[in-house]
């Protein structure tokens, strides 16, 4: 194969893929949406220059008007920057604990599928041991055990997460396993890295990306939930945001609590379509069955 | 046939049950909401670290005027010797148990021997009687005959040494009974609620932790059978929903109405306002140790340092926006304004308000002079600053103060880092053996009138200095400690008020703390309810500040002409226009969803 | 059928066995985490001049001055007996606080239950009798939405709208202060907007569950064997989907009680329900160890069982799992 026939050939899938993607107009939709939010976030200090942690005295917990769009905060500042910041957070912990979640996860699968036998076992048993205990519950005692910062966080959303990406590796690879080919690899001798590395996981990379991608809504709500539950260190964030505005409440200061969990829930969403929309274009073949990802997975947990 | 006989029951029990709950409802019962929860502890005479709740159930000996004059409690008359050191009080002659048992002098003595042998909180009360003994948890006990009923009524206190503080003290304590309590290893267990027995107008009946506490009237109250049949305390997770229970009617009375939400309230109509002398002082403390845990030099312990972290807050600005104008005090020294002894005023008037002057300009020169100049980022220094996320002072407007005051030291160039966390850990922290990891810590506490705990503030010991002691910030001038235990030994009022104030005065100079606010203490009631009576509690412990157990015995109501219906209507509401807007928004977002949702299942076919 | 009667029994055997283990490790971790965790008794009695002889009496109070290993023989035998420590908040066993707060959390999560079921149930039915009609595909947004929803969010805005600018409903707790005794209405009018905050969130999974598993009913072919029988095709229909709604259902119960507490603990905080959910928050915040722990070991114990008996049932009912 010439390069120019690997690379118009690169294209043609690239399109292809595209082509399938932006079918379902939600997920294309919902793409736009998050590269805006994330531009938003990247560029936040060029939208709304100066230092909006800053208090204003004297326009605290005013209702949304011309002068702020989403209204202002319990210190006077406004809202929609302090939202668009607090998305530099949750997006973060997002692909942050979604990416380690997803890294962890796989191999994992990857292991306890090509291992097989005790190996498989012994993953698996762990697997069932983090899915059996509650997983908010033990998020909360991470985190409020130890020091109360971004980074502690993600590890435990990451941690908790695993065993589910695991599972779904773990069925692939065991189906993928019992393909000629790999047999053949074996047979000729292939090391173990190359068999992982070089056949398992390329396969499995678009499922993989896809119940990554999955995954994310979930860690964004749960991240959420820590900050509202007033466990993460004090920053801007969404979460955050929605705690304090409680203390607030009686004073009908609707604006401070709608706007963050509007946030949080539209984002979320958003990842939810994109997962669902990378599902149809990356596997066409499962356009057939009808039902979601989150089907599928629960269905795993037989 | 058989739906019908159905529905026949369903309409039986659904009546039954609606005539059960309208019978219920013949008891004149009063209900209060507060967020401070409440668990079997707190009502257990060696666990309990206040008497919120046990005030109404075992009165004290002693009650305390608006002026911090004492007058009868429990005791209708005491005698004090000239030399300070015999303090006898008769129980009054128809104090009675609601069990029907009169209370006697056996149960003064039970009670003050039961403190000082097992209560770690509140044994130094009777120092003044207290020797040495092995075995008991808190190492010491009352000297035999020291404390002798002469009569079954009259108890008499034969002190080892003049004590200023024991009068207030041991008279401002509860009382329990012991033909109840002896006997019981109270430390291990609880006694169940339905079998306790007080002398106060009202006796625990029931109690849910993080739910209700239930009193029904006694009988035998020497104040006469009370006007309520039951009291209930109702615990809410928050203020905002005993706001929402009081405008609603569910509650009769909410407790500890947080500043800000104090306009909202006072504008429904039905509801009645009562503001408390300020009794909770609020106070950022210094650690005055020359490093941190991390071997990095302390900034706080220069005096410079100190003066011009003070001078850098506008606090009047900075507590108008956290807590509303009007609904706080601003603070200059270590006494509330109604501190009083036995009547005389404690607060030092020589010292000026604001106590240190808003000049970011100065507090720049000092910084400098401190030798910390400002670098190239314009920051001179970094301090860690911890504070709690619940606790007394509660988090609205607290949280608002803080990440003002934050920036207001960032103006003058300190990077103040604010650490906040839950209460529990907070104590930890602030309690840490030395060498600490904190520069200043906001720290409150809740005063009363007697000066003896405020002046262990500036005590420098090495007890009160580490863990659990009253000054975290480790400051030691033993002047100022010389004058404490001074105080501690004075009994005369007059004298012993110049000891304080004096005192006040040093830690004015020395900065030993920089004083925020005095926090007001507002209490919203029904406005149907009469007889409701705010005044100063008991002096030696955190009080409750509010309602007086006499007086919620002759609480009555005048008949409801005035209802809670037109509240619904000054409540503030949403702004139409833009939930409308919203609302539009909404059903076009979720028509979209479905329509998206939908169309790719087309294809697939 | 042979295959099915020699393979079911020891497959039960299997997972209990596996069962038992999972408790046991679960148990050691839960003991691991109260001793690496920082503070305890301690910093919660934190007051003024404590001495060493009240610390130290605190100490012999909760066992912590015997040597570690027996610490953790004693936890292990005192979970078996019940008895799981003395809470530090509330001085009481762990064990009576959680038991007083059981019935508070049955009475929200089993009416919720109910309701995902059948709501459940009745969506699949239409979305399958209708395929992509406005009603199906409005339902079917319906689970995308829920789905991606902060639980604490929704309550929070149905407790705003109906209890505090309509004021149709109590704005939290489980009953009104001063009713005594069991008042039905009351109770239920406390219970409807949290029960239906956890079953909006849970519905959006279930629904999704029961869409797929009755939407392959129509592709099977028993069911064209059926009509081709000359059953009425309503009959036919209803019986098998409704046969098939139940797969997912036992799915969704082994899945409910993980999800219900994690959402319970956000539904409980914001509408100040007294169950498990909040004790469990509380505890957390308050540092009181033995109850967290407590708390964990009974959703661990729950959530395990809950999948062996949902293994278990899926063996019976599904005769195309095989025994592994």
């Amino acid at each position: 194969m010439t390069n120019s026939s690997i690379a118009k050939s690169r294209l043609a899938r690239a399109s292809t893929f595209w082509r399938n993607y932006s079918r379902n107009k939600g997920a294309l939709f919902a793409l736009i949406f998050l590269v805006v939010l994330v531009l938003a976030a990247v560029f936040a200090n060029y939208l709304f220059p100066g230092d909006v942690e800053a208090p204003n005295l004297g326009v605290e917990m005013m209702p949304p008007s011309s002068s702020a769009i989403l209204g202002t905060d319990y210190l006077g500042r406004d809202q929609l920057a302090l939202i668009v910041f607090g998305a530099r957070t949750s997006l973060i912990v997002a692909f942050a604990a979604g990416g380690l979640l997803a890294v962890v996860g796989t191999l994992a699968g990857l292991m306890a599928g090509y291992y097989g036998g005790k190996m498989d076992g012994l993953i698996m048993r762990c697997a069932d041991v983090f899915l059996t205990i509650p997983v908010l519950p033990l998020i909360l005692v991470i985190v409020a055990l130890t020091t109360p910062n971004l980074l502690n966080v993600m590890f435990a959303i990451g941690l908790t997460g695993w065993p589910v990406m695991a599972r779904v590796v773990r069925s692939d690879s065991l189906a993928l396993m019992k393909r000629e080919f790999i047999e053949i690899e074996r047979v000729m001798g292939a090391s173990s890295r190359r068999i992982l590395f070089k056949h398992l996981l390329p396969n499995q990379l678009n499922s993989i990306f896809v119940y990554a991608s999955l995954s994310i809504p979930a860690v964004i709500l749960t991240e959420a939930a820590l900050e509202f539950l007033g466990l993460t260190p004090l920053s801007v964030s969404w979460g955050f945001m929605l705690n304090v505005s409680i203390d607030y409440w009686i004073r009908g200061t609707w604006w401070m609590s709608f706007f963050p969990g509007f946030a949080i829930f539209i984002t979320a969403l958003a990842f939810y379509f994109v997962s669902e929309g990378l599902k149809e274009a990356l596997n066409p073949k499962l356009k057939r069955r009808r039902e979601s990802l989150a089907v599928q997975i629960a269905e795993q947990k037989k | 046939m058989k739906r019908t006989y159905m529905f026949a029951a369903l309409l039986i029990v659904l009546t039954i049950v609606g005539s059960a709950r309208a019978f219920g409802q013949q008891e004149k019962v009063f209900v209060i909401g507060t967020t401070a929860d409440l668990q079997p502890g707190d009502i257990n005479p060696v666990k309990a670290l206040n008497f919120y709740y046990t005030a109404i159930v075992f009165p004290e000996l002693l009650a305390w005027d608006k002026n911090g004059k004492e007058v009868p409690g429990l005791a209708d008359s005491w005698i004090i010797s000239d030399d300070g050191l015999t303090y006898t009080f008769h129980v009054r002659d128809n104090a009675t148990w609601s069990d029907g048992q009169p209370v006697t002098a056996d149960d003064v003595i039970f009670t003050s021997t039961l403190e000082s042998e097992s209560n770690p909180a509140f044994f130094s009360y009777w120092n003044a009687l207290q020797v040495p003994k092995n075995g008991t948890i808190t190492g010491v006990t009352i000297k035999p005959g020291a404390i002798v009923a002469t009569d079954s009524k009259t108890v008499v206190f034969h002190l080892l040494n003049p004590s200023g503080s024991f009068f207030t003290a041991a008279g401002g304590f509860p009382i329990f009974p012991k033909h109840i309590y002896e006997g019981i290893d109270l430390t291990t267990t609880n006694l169940d609620v339905s079998k306790m027995v007080g002398s106060g107008p009202y006796i625990p009946n029931e109690l849910v932790p993080g739910d209700r506490y239930v009193l029904v009237a006694n009988q035998y109250y020497w104040g006469g059978k009370p006007t309520l049949d039951k009291v209930y305390f109702k615990i809410f997770r928050d203020s905002t929903s005993a706001e929402i229970a009081l405008q609603s009617g569910s509650i009769d009375l909410m407790m500890n109405v947080p500043g800000p939400d104090v306009k909202a309230l006072s504008l429904i109509p039905g509801i009645t306002i009562g503001v408390e002398q300020p009794q909770i002082f609020a106070y950022l403390v210094p650690n005055f140790r020359p490093t941190l845990a991390d071997g990095s030099v302390n900034p706080c312990a220069d005096l410079r340092v100190r003066e011009a972290v003070a001078m850098s807050m506008n606090m009047t600005s900075i507590l108008d926006s956290s807590f509303g104008h009007g609904y706080y005090v601003q603070a200059n020294q270590i006494f509330v304004p109604n501190m009083y002894y036995r009547g005389v005023r404690v607060w030092n008037d020589t010292i000026p308000m604001p106590a240190y002057p808003y000049d970011p300009v100065a507090a720049g020169t000092l910084l400098d002079q401190a030798g910390y100049p400002a670098q190239s980022n314009g920051i001179r220094m970094k301090l860690t600053i911890i504070a709690p996320s619940a606790g007394r002072l509660g988090t609205v407007g607290v949280l608002s103060m803080m990440q003002l005051i934050e920036h207001a030291l960032r103006a003058v160039g300190i990077d103040a880092q604010m650490v906040m966390m839950e209460l529990s850990s907070y104590r930890a922290r602030y309690y840490m053996t030395p060498p600490k990891d904190w520069n200043i810590a906001l720290w409150s506490q809740s005063q009363s009138p007697d000066p003896t705990n405020v002046g262990y503030n500036v005590n420098g010991a090495s007890w009160n200095t580490g863990q659990g002691g009253w000054n975290g910030g480790g400051y030691n001038n033993p002047f100022a400690t010389y004058l404490v235990s001074l105080g501690d030994n004075t009994t005369g009022a007059e004298q012993r008020v110049a000891i304080y104030q004096r005192i006040a005065g040093i830690a004015y100079q020395d900065v030993v703390n920089i004083p925020l606010y005095y926090a007001i203490e507002v209490v919203a009631w029904n406005s149907k309810w009469q007889g409701i009576v705010l005044g100063l509690g008991n002096p030696s412990y955190d009080y409750w500040g509010a309602i007086k157990y006499q007086n919620l015995a002759l609480l009555t109501e005048v008949t409801e002409t005035t209802t809670m219906a037109t509240s619904a209507a000054a409540a503030p509401g949403p702004d139409y226009t833009t939930v409308g807007i919203l609302a539009v928004l909404a059903v076009i977002v979720v028509g979209a969803i479905g329509y998206f949702a939908g169309r790719r299942g087309k294809k697939a076919t | 059928m042979v295959d099915v009667f020699l393979g079911l029994p020891s497959y039960i055997v299997k997972r209990s066995l596996v069962a038992i283990g999972l408790v046991i490790i679960v148990g050691t971790l839960n003991f691991a985490i109260l001793h690496l965790a920082p503070g305890g008794p301690e910093t919660v009695f934190l007051n003024p001049r404590i001495t060493p002889a009240a610390k130290a009496l605190i100490l012999k109070q909760y066992g912590l001055d015997k040597p570690i290993q027996e610490q953790y023989f004693l936890y292990l035998v005192g979970i078996v007996t019940g008895k799981w420590g003395l809470s530090y908040f509330y001085t009481e066993p762990a064990f009576d606080v959680i038991a007083a707060r059981v019935p508070a959390t049955l009475l929200l999560m089993v009416p919720s239950l109910i309701l995902t079921v059948i709501v459940g149930i009745l969506m699949g039915i239409v979305s399958v009798r209708r395929p992509y009609t406005m009603l199906d595909r409005f339902l079917s947004s319906f689970a995308f939405f829920f789905y991606s929803m902060p639980v604490f969010w929704l309550g929070f805005i149905l407790l705003t709208v109906f209890a505090v600018f309509l004021r149709v409903l109590p704005a939290g707790g489980m009953t009104s202060i001063t009713t005594s005794g069991f008042d039905v209405l009351d109770y239920l009018q406390h219970l409807i907007l949290p029960v239906v905050t956890l079953t909006l969130i849970n519905l959006a999974n279930f629904s999704l569950l029961v869409r797929s598993s009755m939407i392959e009913v129509l592709d099977q072919n028993y069911i064209m064997t059926a009509r081709g029988k000359g059953l009425s095709e309503r009959l036919v229909f209803y019986r098998h989907a409704l046969r098939n709604g139940l797969l997912p259902t036992v799915t969704m119960l082994g899945l409910f009680v993980g999800s219900i507490l994690t959402g319970a603990i956000l539904t409980e905080t914001v509408f100040s329900w007294p169950g498990l959910g909040s004790l469990t928050f509380d505890s957390i915040t308050r540092r009181d160890y033995p109850v967290v722990l407590a708390l964990f070991f009974i959703f661990s114990i729950l959530t395990i069982f809950s999948n062996l008996i949902t293994d278990i049932v899926y063996g019976v009912l599904d005769p195309r799992i095989t025994y592994d």
